[in-house]
């Protein structure tokens, strides 16, 4: 009965949170005045040019998910699981582009390589003029979105190759060499941990307008922001977002089908050892390198033209005067944001995975779909649903933030919670059971300590997300109540761009600093 | 007169159209250790797990101490209200818990006061022979030492039923004849009414007042260690 | 105990601990209705660099703080505007300032905004302030052609972009955002449908590029990438500024010229302000000709609307200017009528 009563709650405040914010939108958009009308809809569909649009966002995040899966997994697999030297270093370089807005990853290539760019005395003019047009289109933006979404697969891999039951790779290593036990076992074990970062890359691609838009490459998303930007009209702007809807219905049937299959593995107490590592030998040193290499260009170069802009420390003083309080602010909404996420994900997380009840499947594909919606169209609902004199209380205050980035992120941090879940035998909540514990005792003192991985890496995941969003933010903080990364892009109007790099860089520190001490040590466990 | 502590009456069980147990009828009496041979796959965890509660039997009832607890897919009694102990076929000892702490947790649970609960303890793992190891979390256990952990961690909350799953399969014959002899002496002492259920013929027959054989989800046979013996000399 | 009061107190302690860290939160609602505090809800335009140090200085005058929501280019986000829309029917903002006109012209015709007539506007001219009272100028932008000086020759007319010597040479903001955007539809009110749409086809037909926005046009040009753009003056006078190679034209300036179209800031007094009288008190500072001063001394170099108002030696004032005699209700209302062509203009 408690069990039956939270886990109802929690999927009544994920249709509260997420679900009707989008309904109120999605019914504006088809009254018009006062009737019901198809007609932005209609005018969506019957123009030839939003299908092209549709092919180019279609082919931009489907090459950006095909390259961070194809590079992000293997990188996943050498920083989790063997012994190449500098692995932490790796992975915290690799992590920070998705601490950046990926607008400023954008800028600092076109600043590198563009045609006033700080290679063109190097390079040559001719040179850049063909590097820059490159960069210009598709292929610059494939490039500006694979670093910024790199690290997503890469860390979702080490976390679920720490799901592996050892005993399953230490079988089939009596049999094969290191490379067909990953092949065959290995990776078809973490699948959904692939499809899911697969998925979310693709979603955050389809969804992003910035970086084409600054680098010339017309996609789906410019329709829906043209029309709240420009033209302020909130019904266009929603009926352009809906096929964000039909995409990820396809996306989850895809990942559904290809999951089909997948089986369960279930730990023991006994099992609970260390993953086996994969020892280097001859080869620890070209990867190292490689590694390197794939940080130096990933991130190192698009972060050292930030370096570069804002060299001067009066610029950095100047730049922490400006940013205020909305670094603290930052820091303790994405605190708070990623505890109840990775709450609320747990919770979302055993509905899916125990299917406690009937509309499990529903509530997954909602965290999904509100995932996918651009942050605009839930940001507008948060507005229309909470901003009454009734709810000023929350809507005027930071929780309407927190409402936002529990309605957007809550998919990722379920997921994560899904995958752990899955990892944990049902006897040992059984166990619990027949000792008389009640369901809230058996989550608090055998779910959650089994979790703890998984939690950590939710906990994470739902910070990063938090941290650097932008779209949800802008549109429902309270007056004076702006964070770091809204600061920056409301001062990129006009500011000097050292001010802006110099902020950047400070966000990236500001994070990574508490992230490095808290995580990785923990995620990087080794044997002895 | 014998009281009826497990009853099951016609239960029937499937899982995607594989029935599992098939109008199934069963009757066990208090303070007796019965049985429940069968080959795998036969249902015979499948009824465990119907009269611990985790699963609702899609036809039929079944009755605890007189007290109807499941019935007709539903579920009427929870599992944590049964007073029921079970050792689980892969132990489910928590391995973030010591020793201590896997029998502590029930005791905490139903609020029992520590002085009390530590008296508890340490009589329970003197009981199986564990007193040193308390603080050892299941990891460091050797195979035979984990298996007296679940059966201690079952037996701590005094309970009127004990559900036993294959606990003794993975063990060498040494350790699983000196630990069925345990099991026996528990039961007999402590009194508690013990369903066991096993693949194993010469563990069914040693331990066994009653053996009911289950095939096919079905019950064939239940009687006496004797006639089961016969029975089989027959086959 | 029994298992069913354990189950309660579990519930409570999980909602306990989920109320703990959010129930802080709160608190900056709460305050808000503290009559001792007297704060004031700013959602502003105008970008942040240019406009924070005003609203500091009128913190520092009157010891009322100011909460601000600040505005993003167009082409990176949705914003104030978007907010003030959405939360008509509940307002949180007292004042909005407009970066131009247009916005507060959208905002009366939504009836978001309030009738106010400050003292301060008195000395405005009538073309920049509703006549109405639904909104007032101060501090405005012209639109002007940056050039680079590498050029032998300069571009004196709008009419330029379509001249063949600058085919493919040329390049303006995206005209579905912002003052562009405002400057075509003034185009269109000033010269009709017809001689309008046939400079744009022509601009096309001329090759001109499109960039994200006056900022970057005004880089481009900078950089010898494009010989002219149509650009804001704040944009040319901080290349200007920077010593880049670049000079600032004011456009049409021949007798018998359109002249150069004016974009003035906007100051709107909400309608269903929470604190409507410190709201008024805070536009009578903002069309003040002490904050034009101010604006005109600042790097975005703003033209002040009251005369003898003392700014830079550079800086031209608006009385020595031709400017585009428009009606910004007018142009509001063509804004709307022209989008779909202004979208299949830029290809969409």
């Amino acid at each position: 009965m408690q069990k039956r009563i939270v886990l109802i709650l929690t999927a009544g405040l994920i249709v509260a949170i997420g679900l009707l914010p989008v309904i109120s939108m999605v019914l504006k958009s088809v009254i018009m005045d006062g009737h019901f009308s198809l007609e932005a809809y209609h005018g969506l569909m019957s123009s030839k040019r939003q299908w092209i649009l549709l092919k180019h966002s279609l082919t931009l995040a489907t090459l950006v998910m095909i390259l961070t899966t194809v590079i992000g997994v293997p990188t996943g697999i050498l920083l989790g699981k063997t012994n190449i030297p500098l692995r932490k270093f790796f992975l915290i370089v690799l992590t920070v582009p998705l601490l950046l807005p990926p607008y400023i990853i954008a800028v600092s290539y076109s600043d590198l390589l563009g045609q006033e760019g700080l290679l063109m005395p190097l390079l040559g003019e001719v040179f850049i003029h063909h590097t820059s047009q490159w960069l210009f289109g598709l292929p610059g933006c494939t490039l500006v979105l694979f670093s910024a979404f790199l690290p997503i697969p890469v860390v979702l891999t080490i976390a679920f190759l720490r799901t592996v039951n050892p005993h399953m790779e230490e079988a089939a290593r009596l049999a094969a060499s290191w490379g067909k036990v990953l092949k065959g076992i290995t990776l078809p074990m973490i699948m959904p941990g692939i499809l899911f970062s697969a998925l979310l890359v693709f979603l955050l691609t389809f969804g992003e307008f910035g970086v084409p838009n600054f680098l010339r490459y017309d996609v789906f998303p410019v329709e829906s922001f043209i029309q709240f930007s420009a033209f302020y009209n909130f019904q266009a702007a929603t009926a352009t977002s809906m096929p964000m809807a039909v995409i990820t219905f396809l996306a989850l049937l895809i990942e559904t089908y290809l999951l089909r299959k997948q089986t369960c593995q279930i730990q023991t107490a006994q099992d609970n050892r260390q993953i086996p590592v994969i020892y280097l030998q001859r080869s620890h040193i070209p990867l190292t390198i490689a590694a390197g290499l794939m940080a130096l260009f990933i991130t190192i170069v698009p972060v050292f033209t930030l370096i570069i802009k804002s060299a001067d420390p009066a610029i950095y003083a100047q730049a922490i005067n400006k940013a205020g309080n909305s670094l603290l602010r930052s820091i303790t909404y994405a605190g708070i944001s990623a505890t109840l996420l990775t709450v609320l994900g747990l919770l979302t997380g055993y509905l899916i995975q125990t299917r406690a009840l009937k509309i499990w499947r529903t509530i997954d594909s909602l965290t999904i779909f509100l995932f996918a919606l651009p942050g605009t169209v839930i940001g507008i609902g948060l507005i229309s649903l909470w901003n009454t004199s009734w709810t000023n209380f929350i809507y005027a205050s930071p929780l309407i933030i927190l409402l936002g980035y529990l309605a957007k992120y809550t998919a990722i941090t379920s997921r994560i919670s899904v995958n752990q879940l899955a990892k944990i035998s049902p006897s040992m909540e059984e166990a619990a059971q027949v000792a008389g514990a009640t369901w809230l005792r058996r989550m608090i003192f055998i779910i959650i300590p089994l979790s703890r991985q998984g939690l950590i890496v939710a906990w994470l995941t739902g910070y990063v997300f938090s941290l650097r969003d932008t779209s949800i933010t802008m549109m429902v903080y309270p007056a004076g109540h702006d964070t770091l990364p809204v600061r920056i892009f409301t001062l990129m109007a006009n500011g000097s761009p050292e001010m802006i790099a110099s902020l950047c860089i400070i966000l990236v520190l500001a994070t990574l600093l508490p992230l490095g001490i808290i995580s990785l040590p923990a995620l990087l466990k080794r044997p002895e | 007169m014998d009281i009826k502590v497990i009853e099951l009456n016609s239960v029937s069980k499937s899982y995607n159209n594989h029935i599992a147990i098939d109008n199934c009828s069963l009757n066990i009496v208090q303070e007796k250790r019965v049985v429940i041979l069968g080959a795998s796959g036969c249902g015979k965890t499948t009824i465990l797990r119907l009269i611990a509660g985790f699963i609702a039997p899609e036809t039929g009832s079944i009755r605890l101490n007189g007290q109807q607890v499941s019935a007709n897919n539903k579920i009427l009694v929870p599992p944590e209200k049964r007073n029921i102990g079970m050792v689980f076929q892969n132990l489910a000892l928590w391995p973030h818990l010591s020793v201590h702490g896997n029998l502590a947790f029930g005791l905490k649970v139903q609020a029992v006061p520590e002085k009390e609960r530590e008296k508890r303890i340490y009589n329970m793992l003197k009981l199986v022979g564990l007193s040193r190891l308390a603080q050892r979390k299941p990891s460091e256990l050797s195979g035979g030492q984990q298996q007296r952990v679940a059966l201690a961690r079952a037996l701590i909350l005094n309970p009127d039923i004990i559900l036993m799953d294959e606990p003794l399969s993975s063990l060498d014959e040494d350790l699983n004849i000196r630990l069925r002899t345990k099991i026996v002496e528990l039961q007999e002492n402590l009194g508690f009414t013990l369903l066991y259920v096993t693949h194993n013929l010469q563990e069914a027959f040693s331990i066994a007042h009653t053996v009911v054989l289950l095939k096919h989800g079905r019950v064939e046979f239940q009687g006496s260690v004797k006639q089961a013996k016969r029975l089989w000399q027959r086959q | 105990m029994s298992c069913n009061t354990t189950a309660i107190k579990d519930i409570f302690r999980l909602l306990l601990l989920i109320a703990i860290p959010t129930i802080p939160l709160l608190l900056p609602a709460c305050a808000r209705n503290n009559q001792e505090i007297k704060t004031l809800t700013v959602y502003v335009s105008e970008d942040q660099v240019f406009s924070e140090p005003i609203l500091q200085d009128f913190e520092n005058q009157t010891g009322i703080k100011i909460k601000a929501v600040y505005d993003t280019e167009e082409t990176k986000s949705t914003g104030a505007m978007n907010r003030l829309i959405a939360e008509k029917d509940n307002p949180q903002a007292d004042v909005y300032w407009a970066n131009e006109p247009i916005r507060a012209e959208i905002l009366k015709q939504k009836a978001i905004s309030a009738h106010y007539v400050s003292p301060e506007a008195k000395n405005i001219p009538s073309m920049f302030k509703d006549p109405q009272g639904y909104w007032t100028g101060f501090s405005a932008r012209v639109r002007v052609f940056i050039v680079n000086t590498q050029n032998k020759n300069k571009p004196l007319s709008i009419s330029d972009y379509l001249d063949p010597r600058w085919k493919g040479k040329t390049v303006i903001a995206n005209p579905l955002f912002g003052t562009t955007t405002s400057e075509i539809a003034a185009l269109f009110t000033v010269w009709g449908d017809k001689r309008a749409k046939a400079f744009m086809m022509g601009m096309k037909k001329n090759m001109v590029a499109i960039s994200t926005s006056n900022g970057e046009s005004a880089d481009f040009v900078a950089a010898g990438r494009y010989a002219f753009s149509l650009v804001d003056s704040d944009d040319a006078t901080n290349r200007l500024r920077q010593n880049k190679p670049v000079a600032m034209v004011y456009p049409d300036q021949q007798p018998g010229g359109i002249g150069c179209f004016v974009v003035p800031n906007a100051a709107v007094l909400i309608k269903g302000a929470p604190h409507p009288e410190m709201a008024k008190k805070f536009i009578d500072f903002l069309l003040s000709p002490q904050t034009e001063s101010k604006l005109a001394f600042a790097d975005c170099a703003q033209i002040p609307l009251h005369q003898g108002v003392r700014i830079p030696p550079e800086m031209k004032p608006l009385s020595s200017i031709r400017i585009m005699r428009v009606d910004y209700a007018r142009i509001a209302k063509k804004m709307i009528e022209i989008q779909p062509f202004l979208k299949s203009w830029v290809g969409l």
